[in-house]
């Protein structure tokens, strides 16, 4: 089954980058293909594939708003679940009022959640 | 303390909309996880997405107009069986990846008819909701094409043969997505709707049945009117009612092309009637919602 | 040079923090511990979107259909990117594919088991992508620079999956009684398989972690899991159900109890609750669908 490399543009100034790949049977199958494979996250606002072999990119007829979604598709973008780490300190904070919170030992205050690399 | 909901036909145009996509998007999500092909189970995934994002959309917009006191999720969770009013043809289960396609391919180019139609509505919101679908609604049409094309025109014999098979299973259920609505001689008269369901079936029909003659496959219009009026199986195999309970307008070739003849017998889904596959459906869709009346999520 | 002279040189390389790419020599063993450990990751992913899948239809709100049905998409879309990797040491989609669904290759232990309720969408939203998102982290320091790619697009997926669980957890933990105990029960139920999901004490020689392949060990992995999580799961009065588990301030790390690990191996066997089931609808997806597999072979090219 043919590959075709996936390039897309961040903004319309940029080159085209390489981002990755897709099975699919023909152009045009990759073209709409390609799309939801490596765009629907609004990754960027143009993008054109290649087959193995070949020089030239084919550049899809989707591109700008269209990428991604133009109706509401905040549920799948970091901005709309900013507020969540507030969320937990405030649900944190009306657990302890009702006494809920577990109380046991746990690593000291300020102590980075990554421990160190080795072992 | 809800309005009669039944009595604005600007209500039941915009339910029958929305209930359409939120019932189809639900089977569409149903093949996240598991279609054929892992990139077209990614585009598959957007499609169905659109599609409940769509009826997000107009349920928001029947309660800021004022047509409705319930929100979104209880309108798409929170109604009862035979509140629902979106086509037959929506709540069908997925069956094969051939089924899935072929119904996907006729109700988006109905969808397209419809909406080309609306994106001129005298009611300026519906109209503006309706232009905003329609640029997610390009890449539904030609996802569908892409597969009719490769479907009907590639080496595989087998394709050919199943995805007409799912046209044929599909069609006549298709046809009742222009069952007229109550009041709309009304939303014609005020230009809610600026073609009658009527005008835009004979558009839909035409297109497709082009379509379908290029690839050589009319033959599924026709062998669909030879099976309607008959006792025709459910699904589940049951003989359910007589003719008449069957009856919908039927596509016929009529001086070079494609038209329908018959009347609309109210049980394609418009009317709050469904078939067999909406109780489970909608037992299964809204069980959890219910369940927790006034509850977060 | 021999071929041992060349391995060698490539361990050295390797040791040296050097990185290695798709077309780069590599010594058999190297390819086969990386094309197996990506090919399991790949089907992780994929056999991951099972257990979840099945509540998009019974989803509680709009909102989280949509989320729901959007995080499952992208745990497919990471199966595409893993399997596009995989691909480029040596073996077919289609035949990696078609390894899984016969039970010939494996996936996570933790995709093995059976989802209840909400509460079970919570805890793998927020625990299981939280385990899974410390691996993929450590995996940013791979040898295998394709490898290393692929978890750049996917660490940042991950995190906002991540996110969205904490969101479902903080909505059920401050709800109703039924939703609190919804929540509380599904740790209950999970906490075994998620301490399965770092693995058994590392091996003396794990030829992942000699190869680069891995950076970290198993218990490192799980030890960062426990002070990343345990302390918020208590702030929410959340309990996990293993006595022991605490912060030992002398050793300066967790005290916990071992899971289970005669069941975690009958589960890498292939005896978990959920695996026939699951493995055999894909199968029958897979089965049934190969009339489109071979339009998707595309047109053969003249002889």
């Amino acid at each position: 089954m043919p590959i075709w490399d996936v390039f897309g543009k961040r903004k319309p100034d940029d080159e085209f980058e390489w981002v990755g790949s897709i099975k699919a049977s023909d152009l045009e199958m990759a073209l709409v293909l390609a799309r939801e494979t490596h765009f629907r996250h609004k990754e960027g606002v143009a993008y054109a594939v290649r087959g193995h072999g070949e020089q030239g990119l084919h550049v899809a007829s989707y591109g700008g708003d269209e990428l991604g979604g133009v109706t509401d598709r905040s549920y799948r973008r970091q901005e709309a679940y900013v507020g969540v780490g507030r969320k937990h300190r405030k649900v944190s904070q009306l657990l302890a009022e009702r006494g809920l919170t577990i109380d046991r030992p746990r690593p000291p205050v300020g102590r980075s959640a990554a421990t160190s690399r080795s072992g | 303390m809800n309005r009669s909901d039944g009595e604005d036909p600007r209500l039941a145009l915009v339910l029958a909309l929305a209930d359409d996509e939120l019932i189809l998007g639900h089977r569409h999500s149903e093949w996240t996880g598991w279609a054929p092909h892992i990139e077209e189970d990614l585009a598959f995934s957007s499609i169905a997405q659109d599609e409940i994002a769509h009826a997000r959309l107009l349920y928001r917009l029947a309660r800021e107009a004022g047509l409705t006191d319930r929100d979104e999720d209880a309108l798409a969770l929170g109604r009862e069986p035979h509140e629902y009013t979106n086509a037959v043809l929506c709540e069908r289960p997925n069956g094969e990846w051939a089924y899935t396609v072929a119904r996907q391919y006729l109700y988006d180019t109905a969808d397209a008819v419809r909406l080309e139609s609306l994106a001129g509505s005298s009611w300026r919101e519906l109209a503006d909701a309706v232009k905003v679908m329609q640029l997610e609604e390009k890449y539904h049409l030609d996802h569908a094409r892409v597969w009719f094309e490769r479907l009907t025109g590639g080496p595989s014999l087998t394709a050919r043969e199943k995805f007409a098979e799912g046209l044929a299973r599909a069609i006549g259920e298709a046809i009742e997505l222009f069952e007229p609505l109550a009041g709309e001689a009304l939303l014609i008269a005020e230009g809610v709707m600026e073609r009658s369901n009527e005008e835009l079936l004979l558009d839909w029909l035409a297109r497709v049945g082009e379509e379908l003659e290029a690839a050589s496959m009319d033959y599924v219009l026709e062998r669909h009117a030879a099976g309607v009026g008959e006792m025709v199986p459910t699904s589940s195999g049951d003989i359910a009612g007589g003719a008449e309970e069957f009856s919908a307008p039927v596509a016929v070739r009529r001086g070079g092309r494609w038209v329908h003849e018959g009347g609309f017998t109210g049980s394609g889904g418009r009317r709050g009637r469904h078939s067999e596959d909406f109780l489970p459906l909608w037992e299964e869709m809204t069980a959890l919602y219910r369940s927790h009346p006034g509850a977060r999520w | 040079m021999t071929y041992e002279e060349r391995s060698q040189a490539f361990k050295a390389r390797i040791d040296a923090g050097d990185k290695i790419e798709a077309g780069d020599w590599m010594p058999d063993e190297y390819r086969q511990s990386a094309l197996k450990f990506i090919e399991m990751h790949a089907n992780s992913e994929v056999m991951g979107a099972l257990p979840e899948r099945e509540w998009i239809p019974r989803a509680p709100t709009l909102k989280r259909k949509l989320s729901l049905t959007a995080k499952v998409q992208d745990e497919v879309g990471h199966g595409q990117i893993l399997y596009r990797v995989a691909e480029d040491l040596g073996k077919t989609r289609e035949q990696m594919f078609d390894d899984l669904v016969n039970g010939r290759t494996k996936f996570h232990n933790v995709f093995h088991y059976p989802t209840y309720t909400w509460g079970d969408v919570a805890v793998i939203g927020w625990l299981i992508d939280g385990a899974a998102l410390v691996n993929q982290k450590a995996l940013l320091d791979s040898s295998y620079l394709p490898y290393v790619r692929a978890m750049r697009r996917i660490c940042p997926e991950e995190s906002l999956h991540l996110r969205h669980g904490e969101e479902l957890v903080l909505e059920l933990v401050s709800g109703t009684p039924d939703q609190r105990q919804m929540f509380q029960d599904a740790v209950d139920r999970w906490w075994q398989p998620i301490m399965h999901f770092f693995g058994p004490p590392s091996k003396k020689k794990d030829m992942l972690i000699y190869w680069g392949i891995k950076t970290r060990s198993n218990e490192s992995l799980r030890q960062e899991f426990f002070s990343t999580y345990v302390p918020k799961l208590w702030d929410l009065g959340i309990s996990v159900p293993d006595p022991a588990l605490a912060w030992n301030q002398e050793r300066g790390e967790w005290d916990w109890s071992e899971p289970d690990w005669e069941e975690f191996w009958q589960v890498v066997r292939g005896n978990g609750p959920m695996t026939a089931v699951r493995l055999a609808y894909r199968k029958a997806m897979w089965d049934a669908h190969g009339w489109v597999r071979e339009i998707f072979a595309g047109i053969p090219e003249a002889a």
